[in-house]
């Protein structure tokens, strides 16, 4: 192969190239106008002032409440299709699986106009329950990102403990929350992950559903349009060492989960 | 005791099921497969009739090579298959419908099935916990059976960090913790090496012994199943061949197939030439059986009983074709016309040594041949036909290989792909009751001269003697003569296909 001639520095300088220019940049650029002011001096001031804004931290609960509310309901209809799927209850289960990832490959802003007639239909003006239309337009969008984790993990999963749960005494419950849950919590955290951390910055969602600023990316959004990049900045450092810290501790939690049949995408 | 089982048998022959059951009582058999039938799909049965007693406290071994259906039988004992027919009976209640969870039965699985996410004091205590027991209790028999099975102080270890062979203790001390009435153990030693299953064999041998429970064991090897049981029942195409003592088994064989399965065996087609009188090998012998004279029988004789002698001073004479050194003995393989001889002897000998066999009466095992069915190799050729020794037939490929379709003599599955079955080998058989005979040789299968008729009230039993001195037994009802060239016809739909093992 021609390749061999390449050493694997060489290899690596496309990627380099782009994650200086497109990832390390701008994160720095970010970081440097979370911390200074208006003047260019180092501050710690706008750190303290999203803190003691209320509607700001208001608005960082909302999302996550919104982003859990999400996360929950994708994993209460993800699992058992992904049961379906994986233990090939129909006879096309992969045609199945394809009809289940189908609408990531529909423009996203196509769907949720979609379903924002649709509800509008159903619940007459969207404006009547925003927070219920923020969740199911974001579970609709995320809900694949929970299936496909979810069915690799249930794949993977030996039948054999399965028997050896019902011949040790467990019922059809006690199989779920004591063999299958355990089995599958990689596939749950992989799948969590995905969905929860989006979902607490998406706005386009929040937008097009009811006209709001209440989630994080759209308070950001906010400042950025008054030219204000300082504090816009620290809200973006803010939220991303939250995610830092979340998929740390996901990280550690799929660990112990299980060593074996660990999925991802 | 044994005569006991066979009066039961026999009344049950005699009256039916019901008394059987009263006889069961006095058994003492914990459990009870009558009748078992299983099958997947319609046509196909994995299991068909099977009837099994398991006394109390018994190690019994199902052994076959693979693909027999033992595996599927010990499932079903379980409660991870239903039966399709039949009933499973459990200290006299039938369990057949219940689900695995509701047996006082535990399995101990071939890959052990542990939980990966709980460390060994939570996997053997997996069972306790369920029932809700004390967490007083639960510690005391975790620390008992952690003692049998010799893994005191793993207790917080995590099931990765284990050993194969200690992997398999865990799962045999997981299972017997409940105190089931019978424990399942399906190939358990199958995945540890040489040296680990031969200790791992003597251990649940003590286990067995300690615990005082019934063990079902599944396994193809025969050594073993030699070593370890109390019974062991032979199967092979979801039939029991032999079930017996380990003993039994290996001296007195029931039929070839299990003479050939266990253990090494020397094995000849005879007959019977007078009282206690056998001829074979173009040589008779004194036996110990006795069967009419003229019965087609199969000899069996185990090549540690043959003895090899001065070529004057043996029966049969033949020369040396190989002489291969296997530890305390060498095997020495003899020619004597198209026979071979197969023997086990102190000393090498070299190729080409001219030898004779003495073979004592004690040593000489007759089977009456079963004449009821017919057996015989063949193999596939490019025009997807099957060759025999003397014909060649054309199989319902449908059959074979469902779902699948011919084309340009090619056998292509569903999906249109190409089976490429040009020389597998498959085995033939049919009953004598399918087949009929017929003078006009086109007909038939194959063709041969009649060389014996049995009138058998109803019908005829007739041999017919291929021109390659195969033969072949058919029952037909209308009389032919010895020496009537005839042909053999078998419908399509009767003959039965099997792979070779």
């Amino acid at each position: 192969m021609k390749l061999r001639t390449f050493t694997r520095k060489q290899l690596g300088i496309p990627y380099a190239l782009f994650l200086v220019l497109f990832v390390i940049l701008p994160l720095s650029v970010v970081l440097y106008y979370a911390f200074t002011n208006e003047q260019g001096q180092f501050t710690m001031e706008n750190f303290f002032a999203f803190f003691t804004n209320t509607k700001a931290v208001g608005t960082l609960f909302y999302s996550i409440m919104i982003a859990f509310v999400t996360t929950l309901s994708c994993l209460a209809l993800a699992y058992p299709t992904a049961y379906i799927l994986a233990k090939g209850m129909f006879s096309h289960g992969a045609v199945l699986v394809m009809v289940a990832v189908t609408p990531m490959w529909i423009n996203f802003t196509l769907r949720i106009t979609a379903l924002k007639e649709i509800l509008n239909v159903i619940e007459g003006n969207l404006a009547y329950y925003p927070f219920l239309n923020t969740v199911i337009g974001m579970t609709y969008d995320f809900l694949p990102f929970m299936i496909l984790p979810l069915y690799t993990s249930i794949l993977k999963m030996d039948s054999q403990l399965l028997e050896a749960a019902e011949d040790l005494g467990a019922s059809g419950w006690e199989i779920f929350w004591k063999v299958m849950l355990p089995l599958s919590m990689p596939g749950i955290v992989s799948g969590v992950t995905m969905v929860f951390l989006p979902a607490m910055t998406n706005y386009v969602v929040l937008d097009m559903m009811y006209n709001s600023t209440y989630i994080m990316g759209s308070l950001i959004g906010s400042y950025f349009n008054f030219y204000d990049w300082n504090n816009g900045s620290m809200i973006s450092t803010i939220l991303l060492l939250m995610i830092v810290l979340l998929s740390w501790i996901s990280g550690r939690f799929g660990d112990s989960g299980s060593r074996e049949g660990g999925a991802s995408l | 005791m044994k005569r006991c089982q066979v009066m039961s048998l026999f009344v049950c022959y005699i009256f039916g099921h019901e008394v059987y059951v009263l006889m069961i009582g006095k058994e003492e058999n914990i459990i009870e497969l009558r009748n078992i039938g299983k099958s997947y799909d319609k046509d196909v049965s994995v299991i068909d009739d099977f009837n099994l007693g398991v006394r109390k406290g018994e190690f019994v071994t199902f052994l076959g090579p693979s693909g027999c259906g033992k595996t599927t039988i010990l499932r079903m004992i379980g409660g991870f298959e239903i039966p399709t027919s039949g009933q499973i009976l459990l200290n006299g209640h039938d369990i057949s419908k219940l689900p695995p969870n509701k047996r006082p039965i535990n399995t101990v699985f071939q890959k052990y099935a542990l939980f990966p996410y709980l460390n060994i004091y939570d996997n053997i205590a997996f069972g306790l916990k369920l029932k809700k027991l004390p967490a007083k209790d639960i510690r005391e028999k975790v620390g008992r059976v952690l003692e049998i099975v010799d893994l005191e102080g793993f207790e917080k270890r995590r099931v990765t960090t284990l050993s194969g062979g200690q992997q398999q203790r865990v799962a045999i001390a997981r299972a017997i913790v409940n105190e089931p009435e019978i424990l399942l153990l399906d190939e358990p030693l199958g995945a540890l090496d040489y040296k680990m299953r031969k200790e791992m064999q003597l251990e649940l041998k003590q286990m067995h012994e300690q615990l005082g429970i019934t063990f079902i064991y599944v396994t193809h090897d025969q050594e073993e199943a030699l070593t370890m049981s109390d019974k062991i029942v032979v199967i092979a195409h979801g039939k029991i061949q032999h079930a017996g003592t380990p003993e039994e088994i290996y001296k007195k064989p029931k039929n070839p197939f299990v003479a050939d399965f266990i253990g090494e065996s020397n094995i000849f087609n005879g007959f019977m030439t007078g009282e206690r009188r056998v001829t074979f090998c173009d040589a008779e012998f004194d036996c110990v059986d006795d069967y009419p004279v003229g019965t087609k029988v199969d000899a069996v004789i185990r090549p540690e009983n043959v003895t090899l002698t001065e070529p004057s001073a043996g029966k049969i004479q033949g020369e040396v074709i190989s002489s291969v050194f296997k530890g305390n003995f060498h095997e020495i393989t003899v020619q004597s016309d198209n026979y071979e001889i197969v023997a086990q002897h102190q000393a090498s000998l070299p190729k080409g040594q001219a030898a004779g066999i003495v073979l004592r009466p004690s040593v000489i095992h007759i089977m009456p041949y079963d004449m009821t069915k017919n057996h015989y190799e063949g193999i596939f050729d490019e025009e997807l036909k099957i060759h025999l020794a003397d014909g060649v037939l054309e199989p319902d490929l449908s059959r074979l290989y469902p779902n699948s379709f011919v084309s340009d003599n090619k056998l292509y599955s569903k999906e249109g792909r190409e089976i490429k079955i040009a020389g597998v080998q498959m085995e033939i058989s049919f009953e004598s009751k399918d087949a009929s005979l017929s003078d006009d040789p086109e007909e038939g299968l194959v063709q041969g001269k009649i060389v014996s008729i049995i009138y058998k009230g109803d019908h005829y039993s007739y041999t017919v003697r291929s021109k390659n001195d195969i033969d072949y037994y058919v029952n037909d009802e209308w009389l032919w003569n010895i020496g009537d060239f005839v042909s053999v016809v078998v419908p399509e739909g009767k003959i039965q296909y099997g792979g070779f093992d």
